[in-house]
């Protein structure tokens, strides 16, 4: 053995020292990601989610990307650098679309990465690629998800909250990232294999699941040029866990347990899942301490709204005009302000408040706006240029409004801010038709059966629902036994369902009445409160806020004695209608510069 | 002389002439047999009413052409709209009544046609919608009569092979006797017995028109002069809500519109012989067809 030899030998020594080291170092960032995700998992169940969690699990996607890229053996540059890029835009320039920011960082980047690129003969673009993974689960574990839902509603149904809620996003990747062989041990190995399925399959199932359960309108976002930071995402995910409520499966099934309730686990994780999610509301919702008089009453009143059927409804196929509200930005917009040092800030903010009004209701409209500061935090009062109240009336509505910063404020304004219009809009009345057909009494199974079929085809709607113009907001009722059915025996006592809907992308914030007008169509109530189909709605916190369904009443009705002499099927129409005040939001943001 | 014995014979001629062109001729009418094949009261709308557009708050009229095309008289006809929305399309009349309308016959070969007028006006549609499509059915009740009559071999001496009368035929198939309520079917069964025998008629009936028979009651029925026993017979047979039970009467359901009767009478004589099968029957009828309006802005 020569000199050569033995240079060889020692080379390759230590290279696999190198080799040996890096493995190491490789599965203990693994374990770093596997038991960070666990702990920041274990940390934002039991204190929810905050700010500083969000910055621990971004420090986790830098051990992340290091795992990440010796797991697929990729260049670490090229890996790092499209995700340093990234966040860099994102968490020093605040995501900011800003020709010079994108110009300098995707130059930037354009030039880092041709120049490697050149060195390696292209084999930069594919660890580029495979460094976007390990950013796009720190956005999921930071709350994606619950913002994407909070702007957009894209996902709905029972599922989504152990999505966002159940499902520790850096734990499940350490987990996959760890090596095939992490211990000499082969009972921890396969069991950590074991792990790896479980993890893989577990947030695929549950994605699979969410977007079977995806709800189809996905609403208008509001326009912004600037992508939202980690606090929003804080906020969305406070915001999404608060509605979620409750506890998740998991820690039902323990409590069950933990009680001795094991011959029947299934029904009591259900009632402990219905129980904690009624006191969340209490709690969370309507902020009452648990424990005091105040938490029983409300969760005696909760319960009891729970039993009630949300019953929903239909949007009217025969009427296709919306009634839409909306605040357009136009280019008179400006979206770069400039202000002289200690002076204040002259720019007006002008957007134009459009509705469409296709059933010409006479509105009273009362504008107002004000300003937040997208870095600061700081609220700055608003006034509208001109007159704030207005009586809209016509099919087609068209106004400018203009927004001022309050003027000694507007002095200290700097960075980038968001403007709020805001619309009240009071008188508004939304209404809705029932279409029900009635049988003649009779005994006779064969005879009501032909009845029944026969009133089937004389209806013109089939689903059973109140039908309602596409307003912003409707008033769903069903009345039947079952109150789905809409063939109605007069020989029976009826029930009768109601639930509110607010279909816009505002807040339903007064509801001054709801009248469903059953005597013209011969029903009165015979058990239960008249209040079932005329009266207020006292609205809780938050209650108008949220898109969907929310319970109004229930009672029994009977059909007039009449009815039970008819020797046909006979078809009728029950009308009903919504009185309401709604108010509609719409911030755009800006960028005040001082010279 | 001769002049007059010469118009006397063009007399004669002309004479005979007359009576030989009106024994040869005069059988084209009496011939038509409406009593065969499928038929019953029809109905058909008249073009434009009622339109296939009705404005808000305009007046229509909903016309309707009732043929009764059956060989038999409809007695208390019930033609009516029911169904109709009253919140969209008020009706002033939705009923009409008529105590008899003829079938076809000799006399009126085309049957009696009537012309039923439905008058309505319409109201404003929901909100600012479209349209509104209104789903109605027009509706028809009657009780009408069928008959059947068929000529039929009876041989209680089914063994006696000197006697080479006519021969029975143990099934016989029919396309109708001009009414929706038909006899598809008869079954003759002869069970000879030693003084004489007896003769069993298996007889199917079914509702072949395209309303429902909601019962049907037998007449009479008679083998040549004398009276059957008959019953109907089968699991779905009921009889009419508040009738005395009978079984001369049955009432069909709307799954299985047929019946089933048997009529039997004992045999004095055993010789072959044909004769004459009637039998007669009253139903009730109903009929409905589904149409609908369209109320536009």
């Amino acid at each position: 053995m020569g000199a050569g030899d033995s240079v060889k030998s020692g080379v390759q020594a230590v290279r696999s020292g190198v080799a040996a080291a890096t493995s190491a170092v490789f599965t203990y960032m693994a374990i770093v990601v596997l038991l960070g995700g666990v702990g920041i998992f274990l940390w934002r169940y039991l204190a929810g989610p905050s700010n500083l969690i969000n910055y621990v699990s971004i420090i986790i996607c830098f051990a992340a990307l290091y795992a990440f890229s010796e797991k697929t053996q990729q260049q670490k540059v090229a890996v790092f650098l499209p995700a340093v890029i990234f966040l860099v835009w994102y968490f020093v320039f605040q995501g900011a679309v800003n020709i010079t920011v994108i110009a300098s960082l995707g130059g930037l980047f354009l030039v880092v990465s041709g120049i490697y690129g050149y060195f390696t003969k292209g084999g930069n673009v594919t660890p580029e690629l495979y460094g976007l993974l390990p950013v796009l689960v720190l956005f999921l574990d930071i709350g994606l998800i619950a913002l994407l839902n909070k702007e957009f509603n894209v996902t709905s149904g029972p599922l989504y909250g152990m999505l966002i809620r159940d499902i520790p996003w850096w734990a499940l990747f350490g987990l996959l990232m760890l090596p095939v062989a992490v211990s000499e041990n082969k009972a921890v190995s396969n069991f950590i294999a074991f792990l790896k399925i479980i993890g893989f399959l577990y947030p695929f199932a549950m994605i699979v699941i969410a977007i079977m359960t995806t709800a189809p309108g996905v609403g208008e976002g509001p326009s912004s040029f600037k992508a939202p930071d980690v606090g929003e995402f804080t906020k969305a995910q406070q915001e999404e866990l608060k509605k979620v409520s409750g506890e998740s499966a998991v820690t039902s099934l323990g409590w069950c347990i933990g009680n001795g309730d094991y011959l029947k686990l299934q029904d009591c994780v259900k009632e402990r899942q219905e129980t904690t999610q009624i006191e969340a509301v209490c709690e969370k919702q309507r902020m009452i301490k648990k424990g005091s008089p105040a938490f029983d009453k409300c969760f005696k009143e909760e319960k009891e709204k729970k039993s009630l059927v949300a019953v929903s409804g239909v949007a009217d196929p025969t009427i296709s005009k919306p009634t839409t509200v909306h605040f357009l930005r136009k280019e008179t917009f400006p979206q770069v302000s400039f202000r002289t040092e200690g002076q204040p800030l002259k720019t007006m903010y002008p957007v134009v408040f459009e509705m469409e009004n296709p059933r010409k209701q006479q509105i009273k409209a009362h504008f107002s706006c004000g300003f937040v500061g997208r870095d600061t935090k700081d609220n700055i009062t608003g006034e509208i240029v001109g007159k704030a109240d207005m009586d809209l009336q016509g099919e087609v509505i068209s106004r400018g409004i203009t927004c001022k910063p309050e003027q000694s404020a507007s002095a200290q304004m700097k960075g980038f801010y968001d403007v709020k219009y805001s619309v009240k809009l009071e008188g508004l009345v939304s209404k809705s038709r029932l279409e029900r057909a009635i049988i003649p009494a009779t005994t006779d199974y064969d005879l009501k059966s032909g009845y029944v079929k026969e009133a089937q085809q004389l209806l013109s709607s089939k689903s059973g629902a109140s039908m309602a113009a596409p307003d912003l907001s409707r008033l769903n009722f069903m009345i039947g036994n079952p109150p789905n059915d809409p063939v109605l025996d007069p020989t029976l006592d009826l029930q009768l369902f109601s639930s509110f809907e607010n279909m816009g992308d505002g807040e339903i914030i007064t509801v001054h009445n709801y009248n469903i007008d059953i005597v013209s169509a011969g029903l009165s109530v015979t058990d239960g409160s008249q209040d079932c189909v005329d009266g207020q709605k006292i609205l809780h916190a938050d209650e108008g806020k949220e898109r969907g369904v929310k319970a109004l009443s229930s009672c029994t009705v009977k059909l007039a004695e009449l009815y039970t002499k008819i020797k046909e099927p006979v078809v009728m129409e029950i009308g009903a209608e919504l009185k309401y005040d709604y108010l509609l939001s719409q911030k755009y943001g800006f960028e005040v510069k001082v010279s | 002389m001769r002049k007059r014995r010469i118009e006397f014979r063009l007399l004669l001629l002309l004479v005979a002439f007359v009576f030989i062109i009106g024994c040869g001729t005069g059988g084209s009418g009496t011939t038509t047999n409406f009593k065969q094949g499928i038929s019953e009261l029809q109905f058909k709308m008249l073009p434009n009413a009622p339109p296939d557009k009705i404005y808000q708050g305009s007046g229509f009229k909903i016309i309707v052409e009732a043929s009764n095309l059956a060989a038999y008289d409809l007695k208390g006809v019930e033609i009516g709209i029911v169904g109709l929305n009253e919140k969209y399309f008020a009706l002033t009349n939705r009923e009409q009544i008529f105590p008899l309308m003829a079938g076809k016959s000799l006399l009126t070969p085309i049957g009696d046609v009537q012309f039923l007028e439905f008058s309505g006006s319409s109201n404003m549609l929901f909100e600012n919608a479209n349209e509104y499509t209104g789903n109605y059915f027009l509706k028809a009740k009657y009780h009408s009569t069928m008959e059947f009559g068929d000529t039929v071999c009876i041989h209680p001496s089914l063994y006696d092979v000197a006697d080479a009368g006519c021969t029975v035929e143990n099934r016989k198939s029919y396309g109708g006797q001009g009414a929706p309520l038909a006899v598809t079917d008869i079954e003759e069964i002869m069970y000879p017995s030693g003084a004489g025998g007896e003769v069993e008629f298996r007889i199917t009936l079914a509702n072949r028109g395209s309303g429902m028979v909601k019962s049907v009651v037998l007449g009479k029925a008679k083998l040549g002069s004398e009276e059957l026993e008959c019953e109907f017979k089968g699991k779905d047979v009921s009889v009419a809500e508040g009738t005395v039970y009978t079984q001369k009467s049955v009432v069909l359901k709307e799954d299985n519109q047929g019946a089933l009767l048997i009529c039997k009478m004992f045999l004095k004589d055993q010789s072959s012989y044909t004769t004459t099968l009637g039998i007669d029957f009253g139903y009730d009828y109903e009929w409905k067809q589904q149409y609908s309006l369209r109320l536009v802005r």
